[in-house]
């Protein structure tokens, strides 16, 4: 036993966030094309290619996602059982947007001109209502969760669907749309030819813009937005029990850990640097390189909100001692050191495999 | 504590949406393994049958693994939504086999099947073997570490009730690994479904043979499924499922209901942890207000592991600790299965349909030997045998799960305590969404199938 449990909660902190950043660049490219079917691509043709391009890295883009959800569930078991239980609705819809994809990737190839049709309008719902969801439940991450826990730990929820769509919330995902929309148009760029590389290649502009906009009122909004704070002592060796702390909440408090460690503000610095690069590659077609920067922006987005939420993985909005942390909601250390090496190990070579998947092999299909 | 139809319509949707997504599990499992048996006699031979044979076969298995991948993910979501206490309860023992599972092999086979399906012109012949070598490899070992997880709720070993963080946590991992509820389910789980891919098999090919004697594809299916078929069913029955022969009163309950024995002998035992059950219960009262003497912990660990049995208190009385011995009474009829008749039927039933599949496997092994016309009669039966152990392993699986009941995890977390507190409405239309995308999902996979199977589509062109 190398490591106190304080290192460990750390480190499973660092891979929390290697698996999100993982996932949203992956997966961000099945979302951004799917949910700009219709807007791309004209032709059956021009569809059939586009689902061609990402058809081969589709089912390895979802099992990012239950990489993403297995590591909460299993280094952080009752965020994961606050996260899933409260978010219950939003999360019923982004599995039932996602639940045909994999059978339109594959198989609508085969179909006949009206099968396709429905096909392609599954793939646009499957990619527009997850990629919105999504940014609606960071928007609400940062807002805090309405959720109480009990002495012996039962979850109590107080919020309801109608609950999750709030301003600020809402802001989040069109800023997530506009994102997703840059990443996938990158690609589509990257990938396509004649016609269909010109749209993309306007896409880009647009969507670009779009985000650099929005991802700056929203962090605007953040100085105003009541943040989290952990008021009482942290105590980072302590068995797991989110009940032993206090907590306050106070305007701009999510920008806490920048004004203690400046640096920091170079992730969210460069997340636009990466987004206005992307457009100006994109524009002179130096498309390989106008993805990386996307790349570099999604993940650099998912940083910056990961950095304001430190050490907070889920607040309370309205028990504010219930919030989840970090240092209080882990697994026990025998579990975290277990899985720790899987992580270490799976993780780097998930992002190989999955680079491998978009380039080498993408290209030779169709 | 909960309405009763929260845990009603909790345990429904978490039914119907495993029971759907393990209609999909045997035959990708099993089918995956004589895939690359049969690519691998492609390559070294390098005869055009024998790719043919792959690629037909690879759709099948393509349909069923694409359906297989997107209904693991909502069951991934599933102990979350629905089960959040159990999420919260067990889930640093529960998630740990899982997400290894999620990160290693289920990601492999996922990442890996992209390539295997675009792949067969795209890449050289070996490269692609390996593709699919590692995918049926991937699969089994996905379903090893789904099953130490499902294994570890039948027998739960390795964890103890940390009464600081409220929950029951691993004590050694080891422990987990060797659980032999695990292994043995792991093993005849595994041979069951290259039984059922087997029968799909030989049925699919024999279909074909009842229209053309001649036809070589379907010949050399029919001979490989007969044969394999034989072995792993030998390999089923003469393993068994031995969780039931566990020394646990669960599972004592359940092979009690399963032999038909009456099973009241083992109530006494039952309310004497229950009893330790609500001494653990006061104590953690004590605990939690702050009092750790060494003498109260020293007790406390004493009667925690029967924690759970004082929680089937709750629904008679509400104040665990102060429960009658009349409601200890009932507590403990409550911890036996409630339909054992039904456990019973459909555990004959279950041995039913391997006996006869087992006829019918040797006598399709025989009758395909040699190259001569077999008679319509034996490929009518090859036919009707097809869903036969389907119906077992599906009878299997409810023995095993229902048997449990009214057990989460056995012995420690009662299904009751184990769901989310969500409202009546959410789950009305989360049930009722959930199954109506399962039943189109379901169509278009017996579309799919029967159209595959009719026009002998291969891969991804025209035969």
């Amino acid at each position: 036993m190398a490591w106190d449990l304080e290192s460990l909660r750390l480190l499973w902190w660092v891979l929390l966030g290697m698996a999100m950043m993982g996932f949203a660049v992956c997966e961000g490219v099945t979302l951004g094309i799917t949910l700009l079917l219709p807007v791309l691509a004209v032709a059956d043709g021009e569809k059939q290619d586009l689902i061609g391009r990402i058809a081969p890295s589709g089912l390895a883009n979802l099992a990012w996602l239950s990489a993403l959800v297995m590591i909460v569930f299993a280094a952080w078991p009752i965020a994961y059982a606050v996260a899933l239980a409260s978010f219950y609705p939003a999360l019923f819809l982004l599995l039932l947007g996602l639940l045909f994809r994999p059978l339109a990737f594959f198989f609508l190839e085969d179909c006949g001109p009206r099968w396709r049709e429905y096909g392609y309008k599954a793939l646009f719902v499957g990619g527009l209502l997850p990629a919105a969801l999504l940014g609606l439940l960071v928007g609400n991450l940062l807002k805090g969760i309405p959720f109480h826990l009990d002495s012996d730990m039962h979850i109590r929820f107080l919020g309801d669907f109608a609950g999750l769509f709030n301003l600020f919330s809402i802001l989040v995902a069109a800023t997530t749309l506009a994102l997703l929309a840059l990443h996938g148009a990158v690609f589509a760029q990257l990938k396509t030819s004649g016609e269909l590389r010109l749209r993309a290649k306007a896409m880009v502009q647009r969507a670009g813009l779009a985000f650099v906009l929005l991802f700056a009122v929203a962090g605007l909004w953040i100085t105003h937005l009541e943040g989290y704070h952990i008021s009482s002592e942290i105590l980072p060796n302590d068995p797991a029990n989110p009940l032993a702390k206090f907590v306050k909440r106070g305007e701009g408090l999510w920008l806490d850990n920048y004004e203690h460690l400046p640096v920091l503000w170079l992730i969210p610095a460069l997340a636009f640097i990466a987004a206005i690069a992307a457009l100006g590659l994109a524009k002179w077609d130096k498309s390989y390189w106008a993805m990386l920067a996307s790349s570099l922006c999604v993940a650099m987005v998912v940083l910056t909100f990961g950095m304001s939420m430190f050490p907070f993985l889920l607040p309370s909005n309205i028990s504010l001692n219930s919030s989840l942390t970090i240092w209080d909601s882990s697994a026990s250390p025998l579990t975290l050191h277990v899985l720790l090496w899987v992580a270490a190990i799976a993780l780097p070579a998930m992002a190989i495999c999955s680079r491998w998947l978009f380039g080498s092999f993408a290209e030779k299909v169709g | 504590m909960l309405v009763d139809t929260v845990v009603e319509l909790s345990r429904w949707q978490f039914a119907i949406t495993a029971i759907l997504h393990f209609l999909f599990i045997p035959l990708t499992l099993g089918l995956a393994l004589l895939l690359a048996v049969m690519e691998s006699a492609y390559v070294w031979r390098g005869r055009a049958l024998y790719k043919a044979m792959a690629q037909f076969w690879g759709r099948v298995f393509a349909i069923n693994f694409v359906l297989a991948v997107s209904t693991r993910l909502v069951l991934i979501f599933q102990f979350g939504l629905n089960g959040s206490y159990f999420a919260h309860y067990v889930g640093d023992v529960f998630a740990l086999p899982l997400a290894i599972e999620a990160l290693g092999s289920f990601f492999l086979a996922a990442a890996l099947f992209g390539p295997y399906w675009f792949g067969w012109d795209a890449m050289g012949k070996k490269q692609h073997l390996c593709l699919t070598w590692l995918i049926a490899l991937a699969v089994n070992v996905s379903a090893f570490w789904v099953l130490m997880a499902n294994g570890w709720m039948q027998n739960p070993v390795g964890a103890a009730f940390n009464y600081q963080s409220y929950r029951i946590e691993l004590s050694d991992f080891a422990q987990l690994l060797h659980n032999p509820a695990a292994l043995a389910k792991y093993l005849h789980t595994v041979a069951a479904s290259y039984v059922v891919a087997c029968a799909t098999v030989l049925g699919i090919g024999a279909y074909w043979l009842r229209l053309r004697q001649d036809d070589a594809l379907a010949r050399l299916s029919y001979k490989l499924a007969a044969g394999a078929g034989v072995l792993a069913l030998g390999v089923t029955i003469g393993l068994g499922d031995s969780t039931p022969t566990l020394d646990n009163p669960v599972q004592q309950a359940k092979r009690a209901a399963i032999s038909g024995q009456p099973d009241s002998g083992l109530l006494p035992g039952i309310e004497a942890r229950i009893r330790n059950g609500m001494q653990a219960y006061a104590l953690l009262e004590q605990l939690r207000d702050g009092d750790t003497k060494p003498q109260l912990l020293a007790d406390f660990e004493r009667f925690k592991q029967d924690l759970g049995y004082a929680m089937l208190l709750q629904p008679l009385h509400k104040q665990i600790d102060e429960a009658s011995d009349k409601h200890i009474k009932l507590a403990a009829q409550s911890a036996l299965p409630a339909h054992p008749g039904l456990l019973r039927g459909l555990y004959l039933l279950m041995i039913g349909c391997g006996i006869v599949v087992a006829f019918g496997f040797v006598l399709a092994a025989w009758g395909g030997m040699g190259d001569k016309a077999m008679p319509d009669w034996l490929l009518s039966i090859s036919i009707y045998l097809a869903p036969l152990p389907w119906l077992a392993s599906v009878a299997g699986w409810f023995v095993a799960e229902a048997g449990k009941q009214p057990w989460a995890v056995a012995g420690l977390l009662p299904t009751f305590w184990a769901v989310s507190s969500q409202s009546v409405t959410q789950l009305l239309v989360s049930s009722v969404g959930f199954s109506l995308a399962y039943l189109i999902l379901l169509g278009l996979a017996v579309f799919l199938l029967r159209q595959t199977v009719m026009s002998r589509r291969i891969v991804n062109k025209e035969a």
